[in-house]
């Protein structure tokens, strides 16, 4: 942020003028509100509808300084770093913005004179005698002269950032967002950036494979991040038509992955659901099309939110089945999933699955002697439901993790029940 | 004026009558094969007709002739008593799939199915994949389960690679053949089964049918010396049965009655079909051929001898000349009409 100017020389004030300070004290808070408020009825340029969290620096700011005033004027051990990094970064924030600097000296200059127009009062009010109330006048002189250089070099530090690398700072601001980053982050990236953030929010996983990355320039709308694979893209929800294009006519063999709208907190969980899309589609769950469009896909995303729970739950609750062959396997769980799913008739549930009515009295008596009267039990029911909508499009697409498993499992258990047996001859001896 | 009448009389009376004998045989003749015809017979010549007339032992192979040809399913048991209409449905479906009499008599059991990766294993059975779910159907011990004693053939039926019960099968007896058998002894043509199936199965269908004679598990190769040596009995032998598996026994007959389409040889009678009620009709009619044959040359003879001598005497004059002829058609009308009854 540039080179900070030394800190100034420690204040020494008469004791008078110290009494005076010291009734201050107590009303820095409520002091430091009024100058605040005042600079921004004054300042307008410092006071936009979306500069909320600039205002409240603004304040944080003042009343720091305030503070630190008071605490120098009476004595005590001070640290100047931390008020001086507030007043750097008010700096660095306007620069951000693309404010004018001017704006800054017209805030400093107007939170001086009401300073001093209060001490002054004060100082009327406690019959301070002109040299002391000098003596205070260059005080703040100086120490508001401190802090405008600090706020100075801020605005440089911002300015030069804002002008020299746009692209990296979008490149930060996508990370914010990606990381959940709290709004005064996210405002400064995005004011660095020159992006505005809408209040909604759609967010793309690109595969780019062997295609390599999505140039930033192909998105000119969008904020994306090169570099790794999937590649995250974000861009305004009205825009998504427009970024999918481009991102198309860019990489014409790539599959990208659009996450429905939302706002910009939702960003991270956008994030997580899309590339879990572009997962289920390697895991065949998901149609592998070029653009999949998340929302219609919405429950398996949810449904393969906790992929351990649901191998727990698989091997728990689908034991019956995993002692069927690979064929009744598959058979018997499509057919209990869709009655489960549907509760229709037998013939109804036949021409879904394109199959004989028999056939399906058949497969429904053999679910029965598998699973009994568990099918009575409603809890047990809902669970197979959703373990069984999560895994059965797992196995279809050739997944064997939960038989290896469970056949592993099976075989370990039974050489814990068989001891080792000695040998014939042995016993004979 | 008598000799005159009387001249008359005699060309008019040789003018009705020579036609009428020149073309009674050619007519009955037509008459047989056009009501042999009505009654699905195809009888290529006189002479064939009249080894028919002859035949005493009757050969007939069980399919088609006291059976319709096909069999039935005549038991189900399903291992679980809830699995009756799985076992139907799943065996139904597969019988479909495949042409021997035992599978088609399954597939009525049940419609059609979506069945896949159907295999014939000779000798065994049949297997495939019904609605994704492996079937098999075929000699028990091949499924993995016990033989059945008893009648009929019995079949094993394994879904999902586990057993779930019994099919059997028999044959499909006509509802007339009996009746058909009795009609045919009392006509002295004596029948003699011949059958591929076992001896249980051969003498059960025979003692259902009123046949005293039965030859169970006879080869096609077997059935020819059968008939040469009811024939070395003095039997005059006919053989019914579907070809090609009959062709030996056939050519070796003294009358070969077969459903084969197209020209036949001489000693074949062709049929529509080898029902037995059929095959009584072919003896049947031959017999009343030969009666109606034997009886028709002396009758026409003793009227034209009669007609002429009466003329020659003077007493026929032309008019009952025409009369008298007119007569002697009718008789000879009446023989020929006893072979349509």
């Amino acid at each position: 942020m540039g080179e900070a100017a030394p800190t100034p020389e420690r204040i020494e004030l008469p004791g008078s003028a110290q009494w005076m300070i010291s009734s201050l004290e107590r009303e820095v808070r409520s002091v430091a509100e009024g100058v605040a408020e005042q600079v921004r009825a004054t300042v307008p340029g410092l006071d936009g509808p979306g500069d909320e969290p600039l205002r409240q620096l603004v304040f944080t700011a003042i009343h720091n300084a305030m503070r630190l005033f008071v605490d120098e004027s009476l004595g005590r051990e001070i640290n100047y770093t931390p008020v001086e990094d507030l007043f750097r970064k008010l700096g660095y924030r306007v620069a951000a913005l693309g404010r004018d600097e001017e704006l800054i000296a017209q805030g400093m200059t107007l939170a001086v004179r009401e300073l001093t127009s209060e001490l002054q009062v004060r100082a009327a009010e406690n019959e301070l005698s002109a040299g002391a109330l000098n003596a205070v006048n260059d005080a703040v002189t100086t120490f508001a002269t401190h802090l405008t250089r600090q706020v100075e070099v801020g605005y440089q530090a911002g300015a030069q950032a804002r002008s020299s690398d746009t692209g990296l700072a979008r490149i930060r601001l996508l990370t914010a967002l990606l990381a959940g980053a709290d709004d005064d982050e996210i405002e400064a990236q995005a004011a660095v950036a020159g992006w505005e953030v809408p209040e909604s929010l759609t967010l793309i996983a690109v595969d780019t494979g062997d295609e390599g990355a999505l140039p930033a320039e192909a998105c000119p709308a969008a904020l994306t991040r090169p570099g790794r694979s999937p590649q995250p893209v974000i861009c305004a929800t009205a825009d998504v038509e427009q970024t999918v294009a481009a991102l198309r006519a860019a990489l014409p063999h790539t599959r990208a992955a659009v996450c429905w709208p939302g706002p910009r907190e939702d960003a991270p969980d956008a994030w997580t659901w899309a590339t879990r899309a572009l997962d289920l589609v390697r895991a065949r769950v998901i149609p592998a099309r070029p653009v999949i469009d998340c929302t219609m896909f919405r429950t398996e995303i949810w449904l393969h939110a906790e992929p351990v729970l649901r191998r727990q739950l698989a091997q728990e609750l689908l034991q019956p089945l995993f002692t069927e062959t690979e064929n009744s396997r598959e058979i018997l769980s499509e057919t209990l999933l869709v009655w489960l799913e549907t509760r229709d008739s037998a013939p109804a549930i036949a021409a879904k699955l394109g199959v004989h009515p028999q056939t399906v009295r058949y497969r429904w008596k053999r679910i029965n002697e598998l699973f009994g009267d568990s099918l009575h039990d409603s809890d047990f029911v809902t669970q197979l439901l959703l373990v069984l909508k999560a895994s059965v499009p797992l196995w279809i697409a050739g997944d064997q993790s939960d038989f290896e498993r469970f056949a592993s499992r099976r075989a370990a258990e039974q050489a814990q029940v068989e001891p080792e047996s000695p040998d014939e001859d042995d016993a004979d001896d | 004026m008598t000799d005159l009448n009387g001249t008359t009389g005699v060309a008019g009376l040789i003018a009705v009558t020579v036609p009428l004998l020149t073309f009674v045989l050619p007519l009955l003749t037509w008459i047989t094969r056009s009501r042999g015809r009505s009654l699905g017979i195809d009888v290529p010549d006189v002479k064939t007709l009249q080894s028919a007339a002859t035949i005493d032992t009757l050969v007939i192979d069980r399919w088609g002739t006291v059976t319709t040809g096909d069999l039935r399913v005549t038991a189900v048991e399903p291992l679980d008593p809830e699995n009756d209409r799985n076992l139907r449905w799943f065996a139904g479906a597969l019988g479909h799939e495949a042409a021997d009499p035992v599978a088609r008599a399954i597939a009525r059991l049940a419609t059609r199915g979506r069945v896949r990766n159907v295999d014939q294993h000779p000798g065994v059975g049949i297997s495939g994949s019904v609605d994704r779910h492996p079937v098999r159907v075929g000699h028990p011990p091949w499924v993995g389960m016990d033989e059945r004693p008893g009648l009929g053939r019995t079949v094993g039926v394994e879904v999902d690679n586990r057993p779930i019960g019994y099919l059997t099968v028999a044959d499909e007896v006509r509802e007339h053949a009996s009746g058909s058998v009795v009609r045919l002894v009392d006509d002295g043509v004596t029948p003699v089964l011949v059958s591929d199936d076992n001896a249980a199965n051969t003498e059960d269908l025979a003692h259902r049918c009123g046949i005293d004679e039965w030859h169970p598990e006879t080869a096609p190769e077997k059935r020819a010396r059968l008939v040469v040596e009811l024939q070395e009995r003095g039997r005059r032998v006919a053989v019914a049965g579907p070809r090609p598996d009959n062709d030996e026994a056939l050519a070796a007959a003294d009358l070969a009655l077969t459903d084969a389409t197209g020209p036949l040889d001489p000693g074949t009678v062709g049929l529509v079909d080898l029902d037995v009620q059929r095959l009584h009709s072919v003896f049947r009619l031959a017999r009343k051929t030969s009666r109606v044959r034997s009886l028709l040359r002396p009758v026409a003879a003793a009227l034209g001898l009669l007609g002429l001598g009466l003329a020659l005497a003077g007493v026929l004059p032309p008019l009952a000349a025409v009369g008298y002829a007119v007569v002697s058609g009718v008789v000879i009308g009446a023989l020929l009409a006893g072979l349509v009854r």
